[in-house]
């Protein structure tokens, strides 16, 4: 073994050594720049070859080449294996705690009464109403003399009013709708006007000054009572499904003649009597009938040559039934707590 | 109206269980709130329907049950009895609020404790018992439903009178109040003073008590609207006024008074004395047209003619058939009957309602596309729902104490809306700004310990503009703390968050403008502009009313929705996307630090006009790295033209361009 041959097989060990103990990618660069760099130690030592006998120069030169080869190979599975161990810490270090909270967003939520009157409105607009609106402020007109409710008429009791003007009013029901659609548009017609109406009630759980109703009324040449019960009939099993059962009875409203009372087979006990329906087994939903014919007469339609029906319901009522809620004054005091469960 | 189901049974010849009684006038429409079991007995307690005056009486729910069940009706028969010795004398000099009364005088009575039985049933009904005379006129208006009143005939000077009061004329009532009265009240008078208010109270002089020796009893029938506004305008409701205000029945005033006559013969004693009537004209029943086809065909029904005419005659009405049209004559109780239609509800109601069938009205009339606000509404709920808005629905009603707030926006003196006669003084005015309910639910929440809310209110608001009264559909947002938050980053309420939700709803076509209001930050408000108009205000709640309220940093914005059209929030029509390579160009403008960002904004709009996709400011900085008094704005922006490929050249001599127009405004391009 020449000197050389000698030099070679020691720098080998060295360097598989060295590189082998190498823990990072800094130091493995720096090993590589140490053998195989430009001026490295195998560089060096090709130089040298000049220096040995010319018939050996071929056999070191490819001992020589075989190191580089090997070295160069080690030092790529090396560089291979610390940079997969580098990722693996880097990805260690980007370990998260999965059972920290996430961030905090707000789903923005419709308030509980809209719910309530969209999917009513889509109810009877799938039947072919129009929807219309009237005015909050209103003339004592409109809101009662128009509606066969004469001044002196006792229904007014149990509709005290919020006086605006001698003549003026927040208006107590949306029938008044009913004549402002009739004095505009000639039959044959179906609407529902929703809004907001006002009494003057001391607020308690089931009664509030502030509330709202929706008005409903079909105008044409044939339209019957029987028309207004299947109507009403599709509507609650629409909105309370097809297992409830429906009720009319008579009733009294200045403004339709014959007048029923709509309820429904109470959802809580399916019937068979509790407190919310007073243990009746029904609550009753709205008020209902044909358009009185004097209505019609000021409405501008001939009460010979058309019928119509009309009904109104609160929804702030409808929306306790279908929410269970207990107390009608909820709905407009907005409690966070309240209308996040919506 | 209480009623008792023995005493029921005296009228109405029935045996079936009292719960079906009850159910059957509820179906009616008498709707029975309490079925109540006393002993072997029953206390039904019906509501009465405001136009039905006749069943304010046991013989009136009786009538019903008679109809309803096809029981026969037992009416008492009218009593005879020997008059002795003469009346007292009558006159009524208003006929058109009295068209009927009687005064009988019965002399020599001995007021009384009641027997147990007549006491027994009155307070049954709800009717404390006074002394015989007083109980039996109470015991005979229950049974028949006509009031009546027995005066002290001794404690009356000369004639009794039927008249209007005078202006300011006082009376003690029986309740021990003096009540002043005036011409539009009806009062029953003896020669001297009113001794009582007709149809309402008797007076206290002339009541009966038990030194009482002779009495005049009155049947009458009066007015309704009289007695009605009479007993609103003294506030006094009695069981008399309340028969009175819906109708007593005409046909039957004498016949009261001879019931009661004797039944006071019976438990009082006393001479029976001459009756005095005034009634001038008879009541003559309305024949009413009634044509059967036309009843099924408005009720989708078919009742045969036979059944129509059934149930007619056991309402005790007479009928007058003829092939296509019939007349009925209501019975006299019933006045609430006047027209065909009226007759239609008496059939169904004793038929049933469950016999009509249920039907669609199948012919499609009338869809009219809905009311523009009503649509905007919708739009914009789903769009601040999407935008992490929670819509609220507040009160119409505001504290007085907010009724001026944010009125800067109305650029001109607005009056306020209030109600004459509100519940309470503090809750009369209607609100002119969503944001007054708004404030106040903010001030709710934070009371309530919730201190970061983001909410959203569509609504009407109020205000009157010279003579008219104006309702407008308003846009309202309030935010207040954190809106997206966790252990490691907050984003909080501020103005342009707040700003930023109204670019993106309003697609950016908004321009702000700062503005002054009273209850707003001075330096964080702003009106909001549209097409030229003020449509709305945005800012941060002034820190010295926060301070007062207790309120955290509140930031307020609202906007008309009426000065939008629906085809605003509408989609339109939709363009190619643009599929050309997007150039970016960030420029670092400077500029005097007072100058708004929007001149340099619409300096950029107009500089690269028709290829300035987006900008955006990235970085907004003062210090050291630039001269004192000017502020680096940060513009990066997206550049695509729609028809070519954009070259840098053409970049950059817009750029040469803005260069010199930022001159203008003292600014000038920071080179990096
Ligand atoms: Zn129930």
């Amino acid at each position: 073994m020449s000197p050389m041959e000698l030099d070679l097989d020691l720098l080998r060990l060295e360097a598989l050594k060295e590189v082998s103990s190498v823990e990072s990618l800094e130091e493995l660069r720096e090993v590589e720049i140490k053998y195989l760099g430009r001026k490295g130690l195998i560089n060096q030592l090709l130089k040298e070859l000049r220096d040995i006998p010319s018939d050996k120069r071929p056999e070191t030169g490819k001992l020589i080449n075989q190191l580089k080869v090997e070295l160069s190979n080690e030092i790529e599975a090396k560089r291979s294996l610390l940079e997969e161990r580098e990722k693996a810490k880097r990805l260690e270090k980007e370990k998260l705690d999965v059972t920290l909270p996430g961030v905090s967003l707000s789903i923005g939520r419709l308030h509980p009464l809209t719910m309530i009157i969209e999917r009513v409105e889509e109810i009877f607009r799938s039947l072919g109403f129009t929807v219309v609106e009237g005015f909050e402020i209103e003339s004592d007109y409109y809101n009662f003399e128009a509606l066969n409710i004469p001044w002196y008429h006792p229904a007014r009791d149990s509709q005290d009013s919020f006086y605006i003007t001698d003549k003026l009013l927040l208006r107590t029901q949306t029938s008044p709708v009913q004549i402002r659609v009739m004095e505009k548009t000639k039959p044959p017609f179906k609407i529902i006007a929703p809004g907001r109406v006002y009494r003057r009630d001391q607020p308690t759980a089931r009664h509030s000054p502030v509330f709202h109703q929706i008005e409903g009324m079909a105008v044409d040449k044939d339209i019957t009572f029987a028309d207004l019960k299947g109507t009403l009939d599709t509507f609650a099993h629409a909105l309370f499904g097809e297992d409830v059962s429906t009720r009319f009875r008579a009733d009294y409203f200045p403004f339709t003649e014959p007048s029923g009372e709509f309820a429904i087979s109470c959802i809580f006990c399916k019937g068979k009597g509790c407190s919310v329906c007073s243990y009746s087994g029904w609550i009753e939903i709205l008020g209902c009938g044909m358009v009185h014919p004097k209505v019609l007469e000021i409405g501008g339609i001939d009460p010979e040559e058309y019928s119509g029906f009309a009904f109104g319901m609160g929804w702030d009522r409808l929306a306790m039934l279908t929410y269970g809620v207990n107390d009608i004054r909820y709905f407009l005091e907005n409690h966070p707590e309240f209308l996040a469960q919506f | 109206m209480k009623v008792l189901y023995s005493w029921l049974k005296e009228f109405v010849n029935i045996d079936v269980p009292c719960e079906e009684i009850a159910r059957k006038l509820t179906m009616a429409g008498l709707e029975v709130e309490e079925l109540e079991k006393i002993g072997d007995d029953y206390l039904i307690d019906v509501s009465i329907p405001a136009n039905r005056g006749d069943c304010h009486s046991i013989l009136g729910i009786a009538r019903e049950v008679s109809a309803l069940f096809e029981a026969p009706l037992e009416l008492p028969l009218s009593p005879t009895f020997k008059e002795i010795g003469e009346g007292i004398d009558i006159e009524v000099l208003s006929p058109e609020l009295c068209p009927r009364y009687t005064l009988r005088f019965i002399k020599g009575v001995k007021v009384g404790p009641s027997p147990d039985w007549l006491k027994n049933r009155l307070e049954l009904v709800g009717i404390r018992s006074i002394n015989n005379v007083v109980d039996i006129t109470n015991y005979v208006m229950w049974m028949l439903g006509q009031p009546l009143h027995a005066f002290d005939a001794d404690k009356i000077s000369g004639k009794v009178i039927v008249r209007r009061a005078y202006n300011d004329e006082e009376i003690v009532t029986l309740d021990g109040e003096t009540r002043k009265l005036t011409v539009d009240n009806l009062v029953i008078a003896d020669e001297k003073h009113a001794i009582a208010i007709a149809g309402v109270m008797g007076g206290e002089e002339s009541e009966v008590s038990f030194f009482t020796k002779n009495i005049a009893l009155e049947s009458a029938c009066f007015d309704h609207i009289s007695v009605r506004g009479t007993s609103k305008s003294l506030g006094l409701r009695t069981e008399a006024s309340i028969r009175f205000e819906k109708g007593v029945d005409i046909g039957i005033t004498k016949f009261a008074s001879d019931i009661a006559t004797e039944m006071i013969l019976k438990l009082c004693g006393g001479e029976v004395g001459k009756l005095n009537e005034f009634y001038p004209i008879e009541y003559e029943p309305n024949k009413i047209m009634f044509r059967p086809d036309r009843f099924n065909k408005r009720m989708g029904l078919s009742l045969s003619p036979r059944e129509m005419e059934s149930i007619f005659t056991r309402l005790g009405f007479k009928v007058e058939k003829n092939t296509d049209v019939w007349y009925i004559t209501p019975i006299s109780c019933r006045r609430d009957i006047s027209l065909e239609e009226d007759l239609y509800e008496e059939l169904v109601r004793i038929a049933g309602y469950d016999k009509i069938p249920s039907t669609l009205h199948e012919r499609i009339i009338g869809v009219v596309s809905p009311p523009p606000a009503w649509e905007k509404r919708k739009i914009v709920r789903k769009k601040m729902n999407s935008l992490g808005f929670s819509e609220v629905i507040t009160s119409s009603f505001i504290p007085v104490q907010f009724e001026n707030y944010f009125k800067e926006f109305y650029q001109r003196p607005i009056e306020t809306v209030r109600v004459i006669n509100p519940l309470r003084e503090e809750e009369s005015v209607l609100r002119s700004l969503l944001s007054q309910s708004l404030l106040t639910l903010a001030i709710n929440n934070v009371r309530w310990g919730y201190n970061d809310f983001s909410l959203f209110e569509t609504g009407k608001v109020f205000f009157k503009n010279e003579e008219n009264y104006v309702e407008k559909e308003h846009l309202g947002i309030v935010q207040s703390g954190r809106f997206i938050y966790s252990w490691d980053r907050e984003v909080n309420a501020d103005f342009f968050l707040l700003k930023g939700i109204l670019d993106r709803l309003f697609k950016g076509e908004l321009s702000f403008i700062p503005a002054y209001y009273s209850v707003l930050h001075p330096g964080r408000s702003a009106n909001i502009i549209y097409n030229g108009e003020i449509v709305g205000f945005i800012g941060e709640i002034h820190p010295d009313l926060a301070k007062d309220l207790k309120l955290p940093r509140i930031y307020i914005a609202e906007i008309d929705i009426e000065s939008f059209s629906t085809e605003f929030f509408k989609t339109g029509l939709i363009r190619e996307p643009n599929r050309l390579p997007k150039l970016k160009r960030d420029l670092a403008i400077v500029v005097p630090e007072d100058t708004p960002s929007i001149k340099v904004i619409e300096m950029l709009k107009d500089v690269f006009e028709g290829i300035l996709e987006k900008y955006e400011i990235f970085d907004l900085y003062k210090g050291p790295n630039i001269p004192e008094g000017t502020i680096n704005l940060g513009f990066s922006l997206e550049l695509r033209a729609e028809d070519r490929t954009l070259t840098q050249e053409e970049i950059e001599d817009r750029v040469e361009i803005l260069k010199s127009r930022l001159i203008d405004v003292n600014g000038r391009l920071r080179e990096w």
